[in-house]
C-alpha cells in the first residue's frame, strides 16, 4: 500500500513499503465499457436540453450586450463596447464587483473553516453525532430567499440577535446589523455561511470517513497530538474534499444573489450590492437590458477565469 | 475532420431542433384585439396577488354565467414574468398593470410597444378622470387600460392610539412636527420608517413634494424636460430637507434604514407607533393582521401651513387587454364590465383604496372620500415616478434617502444624481 501524501515518520516508512497490486485499467473509448460499443446519438437528448437551457440563451445574451436591444422587441443595433464601456465606468458596478470579491474570500472561507470544524468534531464517536449532523445540516435544506428573510428579522434593530445582547447585557455590542453600510455586507456573509456550513460538512465529513484509522492510530503511537495529526496526516488525505468544497464555494458566491436579494436588496444605499444583483435591477428595475446583459457576460467572464484557474492550481496540488 | 453518418444525423437534428426552439422565441405577428363582446367563451387574467380580483371574477360571473374565467396569480415577480408573456405572445388575455412608466408592463412602456389592445373607443373612456388618462394613455394618446383605482399617499393612524395617548392627526405642517414631539413625550413613535424596503423611502418625498412642487407648478415635468426646471433647483429640495427636518424632530423610529416595513406595520398595530405614511391600501393591510377593535384613520400627509393648499399625490392601476388576446370577446366584456361603477366600487372596497370611476355610486370609505374630495377640488397630482422619462431615476431616490439616514449622502447629492438620471433619458 502506498503511504498517503503528506504522512510521514516511521510508521509511514514502514508502510511505503508495502505493495498493493495495481487494479488493471478498464479499457474505454468509442468501444464503451466492457467493449460494448455506445452509439453516438444516446447523448442526444442531454445535448439538445443543454443547448437549448444553457448555450443558446446565454450566447443569445452574449450576442445581445454588443446591441442596444430594449429586452422586448426584435429590433436591435450593433453599438460595439458602448454596453461594456458604461457598465465598467459605472459606480455601482464597480462597487458592486469589489463587494461580490469580499463576499466571495470570507464566505468561502468561513463557509469551509466552519465546515471542517463540524466535521472534525462529528467525525468522532459522540453518541449524539447522527442527530447533530442532521441538525448542522439542516440550514442547507432551507431555500436560500427563506434564510435571508428568517436572517432578516433575526437582525433587525429590535429583532432577536439584539434582544439576546441586552438580555446578557452586552448592549453595548447591540448594532443596526443591516441597516449599517459598515457592516451590512458581513452581516449577510454570516447568514450565507450559517447556511452553507452544513454542505461543506458533509463533503469534509465523506472524506474523513476515507481516512484510515490505522494511520491516525500509528501516528498517535509516533507520539503526534490531535493538532499534528490533523495537520499533517488528515488535511492531506481529504485534499479532495477541500479542492471540491473551494471550488463549489467559491463559484457559488460569485454569482450570489439570494441572501443580499432578500436581506437587503442591496442596500443600504448599495452598499451590498453584489454582481447578481445588479444585474438583476439593471434589467427589471431600470429597464436597461443591454448594460444588464454585458453586466452579466462580465461575471461570466469572472466566474469563468476564477473557476479555471482555481481548477488549474488546486488540480496540480492534489498531483503533487 | 469529416462526420460520420450517424453524427451528421445527430448534428442535422440538433441544429433542427434549435432552429425550430429559436423561431418559437423570436416575434409573433400580433392576433387582431378582441373587440366585440361576447357573452360565452372563456379568457385568463393575469394578477399581482390582487385580494380585489376574486371578488370582482365573483360578481362578474353572477351577470355572466355561460364566461369562464381562469384567474393566473403570479404573485411572484409579477412583473418579470408578465413581462417575459407580452414579449413571447403568451400573455393572459386580462392583465393588471400599473399606470405611467418605469416598469416594464406599465401602460406607457408596454402600451408603447403595443402589447395592449387600445380601448379608446369604449363607452366609458370618456368618463376617465384626467389624472387616471394621463397614466393610461401612452405617450401617443392610446388608452390601453380601464382604471379600477386612484391610489393616494397620506398619514395611516392607528385612532385607538392616538386617543390613548390624547393626540389628533395633524393638518398642517407645524402639527406634524408637535405632533412628533408629544408622540415621543408620551413614549411613542410617532411615524414608523421601515426604510430597509426601499420602496417605502420614497413615499414621505412623494407627499411633500405634491403640495411643494407638483400642486403649484403643473407643468414642472415638462420644464424639467426643456431644461427649465431640475430636482435640485426646485422645492424638491425643501421636501427633502422637510424629510430630514422630521427625523432631527424625532418623528421617526431608531435605525430606520435597518427596519423592514414589516416590523413597522406591526408597531402600528400595537399602538407603539402612532402612524406612518403610506399608500393608502396599505390601511386595509394594516388592519388585515391586527387586533378585532384596530380603527385605522387616513388622512392626507401636510407639507406646509395652510391647510387650504395641500395637495394629495394620486396614481392609477388598472387592467389592460392584451393585444394578441384570442379570447372571442369574452374579454373585452369583462374590461367593459369593470368600468361599471358597481364593480368599481365593489373593487376599490376589496383592494383597500379608492375607485377610479364611481359614477353616482355612493362612497362610504374614509379613503374614497379624501380622494374624491381632492379629485374635486383639483388638488391631486400623479406620483412624481410614474411620468419620469426612465426608470433610473427612481432608484436614485431609494439609493438617496437611504444615503440621507445613514449620514453617506447629502440633499444635494441625492438631488444631483437624479437630475443626471434625468438627463440620460432615451
Amino acid at each position: 500500500m502506498t503511504a498517503p501524501p503528506g504522512v510521514s515518520g516511521p510508521t509511514a516508512v514502514a508502510m511505503r513499503k508495502e505493495e498493493t497490486p495495481e487494479t488493471p485499467r478498464r479499457k474505454r473509448g468509442r468501444s464503451g465499457v466492457g467493449g460494448v460499443k455506445i452509439p453516438f446519438w444516446f447523448v442526444l437528448p442531454a445535448v439538445i436540453g443543454y443547448a437549448a437551457v444553457v448555450l443558446v440563451p446565454n450566447l443569445s445574451g452574449a450576442v445581445l450586450a454588443f446591441t442596444n436591444w430594449d429586452g422586448y422587441t426584435p429590433e436591435i443595433d450593433f453599438v460595439g463596447l458602448a454596453n461594456f464601456t458604461r457598465v465598467l465606468s459605472d459606480d455601482n458596478s464597480l462597487r458592486a464587483i469589489g463587494n461580490t470579491f469580499i463576499l466571495t474570500i470570507i464566505v468561502s472561507l468561513g463557509q469551509n473553516v466552519l465546515g471542517l470544524l463540524l466535521a472534525l468534531g462529528l467525525n468522532t464517536k459522540v453518541k449524539t453525532r447522527m442527530a447533530l449532523r442532521l441538525v448542522f445540516f439542516l440550514p442547507v435544506v432551507l431555500t436560500p430567499i427563506v434564510v435571508g428573510y428568517l436572517w432578516k428579522y433575526l437582525l433587525t434593530p429590535e429583532g432577536t440577535l439584539n434582544q439576546v445582547l441586552a438580555a446578557i447585557g452586552l448592549e453595548n455590542l447591540q448594532q443596526d446589523w443591516l441597516g449599517n453600510p459598515d457592516i451590512a455586507l458581513y452581516s449577510v456573509c454570516a447568514s450565507i455561511i450559517w447556511s452553507g456550513a452544513g454542505f461543506s460538512m458533509v463533503i469534509f465529513l465523506a472524506g474523513l470517513q476515507g481516512v484510515p484509522p490505522e494511520l491516525l492510530e500509528a501516528s498517535a503511537i509516533d507520539g503526534a497530538g490531535p493538532v499534528r495529526s490533523t495537520i499533517s496526516i488528515v488535511l492531506p488525505l481529504i485534499n479532495g474534499a477541500i479542492v471540491v468544497n473551494l471550488l463549489l464555494s467559491v463559484l457559488g458566491n460569485l454569482k450570489q444573489f439570494d441572501a443580499v436579494f432578500s436581506m437587503t436588496n442591496g442596500g443600504p444605499a448599495g452598499s451590498t450590492e453584489t454582481m447578481a444583483t445588479i444585474v438583476y435591477k439593471t434589467a427589471f428595475l431600470y429597464l436597461e437590458y443591454p448594460s444588464a446583459l454585458a453586466q452579466g457576460v462580465v461575471l461570466m467572464i469572472v466566474v469563468g477565469v476564477i473557476g479555471f484557474i482555481q481548477y488549474r492550481v488546486t488540480q496540480r496540488k492534489a498531483l503533487a | 475532420m469529416s462526420l460520420k453518418t450517424p453524427q451528421r444525423i445527430a448534428v442535422g437534428a440538433v441544429a433542427a431542433l434549435l432552429g425550430i426552439s429559436l423561431s418559437a422565441c423570436s416575434g409573433q405577428t400580433p392576433a387582431a384585439p378582441a373587440s366585440e363582446k361576447a357573452t360565452t367563451g372563456s379568457f385568463s387574467i393575469g394578477t399581482n396577488h390582487s385580494p380585489a380580483v376574486k371578488t370582482i371574477v365573483e360578481l362578474f360571473n353572477k351577470k355572466y354565467p355561460d364566461i369562464k374565467v381562469d384567474v393566473r396569480d403570479m404573485a411572484q415577480s409579477y412583473r418579470e414574468v408578465l413581462g417575459s408573456q407580452l414579449a413571447g405572445g403568451n400573455a393572459p388575455d386580462v392583465v393588471e398593470i400599473p399606470g405611467g412608466g418605469g416598469n416594464p408592463i406599465s401602460a406607457k412602456v408596454a402600451g408603447q410597444r403595443n402589447f395592449y389592445a387600445d380601448l379608446g373607443k369604449t363607452e366609458w373612456a370618456g368618463s376617465i378622470p384626467d389624472i387616471a388618462k394621463q397614466q393610461l394613455e401612452t405617450d401617443k394618446g392610446k388608452l390601453v387600460a380601464v382604471p379600477m383605482v386612484v391610489s393616494s399617499i397620506g398619514g395611516i393612524y392607528n385612532q385607538n392610539a392616538l386617543d390613548e395617548v390624547g393626540l389628533s392627526a395633524p393638518k398642517t405642517w407645524s402639527e406634524v412636527l408637535d405632533f412628533c414631539g408629544d408622540a415621543k413625550a408620551k413614549g411613542r413613535v410617532a411615524y414608523g420608517l421601515g426604510l430597509s424596503d426601499t420602496w417605502t423611502t420614497q413615499l414621505i418625498p412623494y407627499a411633500l413634494t405634491s403640495t411643494l412642487v407638483y400642486g403649484p407648478n403643473q407643468n414642472f415635468l415638462e420644464d424639467q424636460t426643456s431644461g427649465k426646471a431640475s430636482f435640485a433647483d426646485s422645492a424638491w429640495k425643501d421636501s427633502m430637507d422637510k424629510y430630514l427636518e422630521m427625523d432631527k424632530a424625532g418623528c421617526f423610529n431608531a435605525s430606520p434604514v435597518g427596519t423592514p416595513y414589516a416590523t413597522v406595520q406591526d408597531a402600528i398595530r400595537s399602538g407603539n407607533t402612532l402612524g406612518t405614511v403610506s399608500v393608502a391600501s396599505e390601511t386595509a393591510n394594516i388592519a388585515k393582521g391586527g387586533p378585532a377593535n384596530l380603527k385605522l384613520t387616513y388622512t392626507a400627509f401636510p407639507a406646509n401651513d395652510k391647510a387650504e393648499d395641500q395637495y394629495l399625490p394620486l396614481s392609477t392601476s388598472g387592467f389592460a387587454l392584451n393585444a394578441k388576446s384570442s379570447s372571442n370577446g369574452a374579454a373585452a366584456t369583462f374590461i367593459d364590465f369593470l368600468a361599471e361603477p358597481a364593480t368599481q366600487v365593489a373593487f376599490g372596497a376589496a383592494f383597500g383604496d379608492a375607485p377610479a370611476m364611481p359614477g353616482e355610486e355612493k362612497l362610504t370609505s374614509e379613503i374614497a372620500l379624501l380622494a374624491k374630495e381632492y379629485l374635486d377640488k383639483d388638488h391631486g397630482t400623479t406620483w412624481p415616478d410614474r411620468l419620469w422619462p426612465n426608470a433610473t431615476i427612481q432608484p436614485k431616490l431609494f439609493d438617496g434617502v437611504q444615503g440621507m439616514f445613514i449620514g453617506s449622502a447629502s440633499v444635494p447629492d441625492v438631488l444631483d444624481k437624479m437630475d443626471a438620471a434625468f438627463k440620460n433619458a432615451g
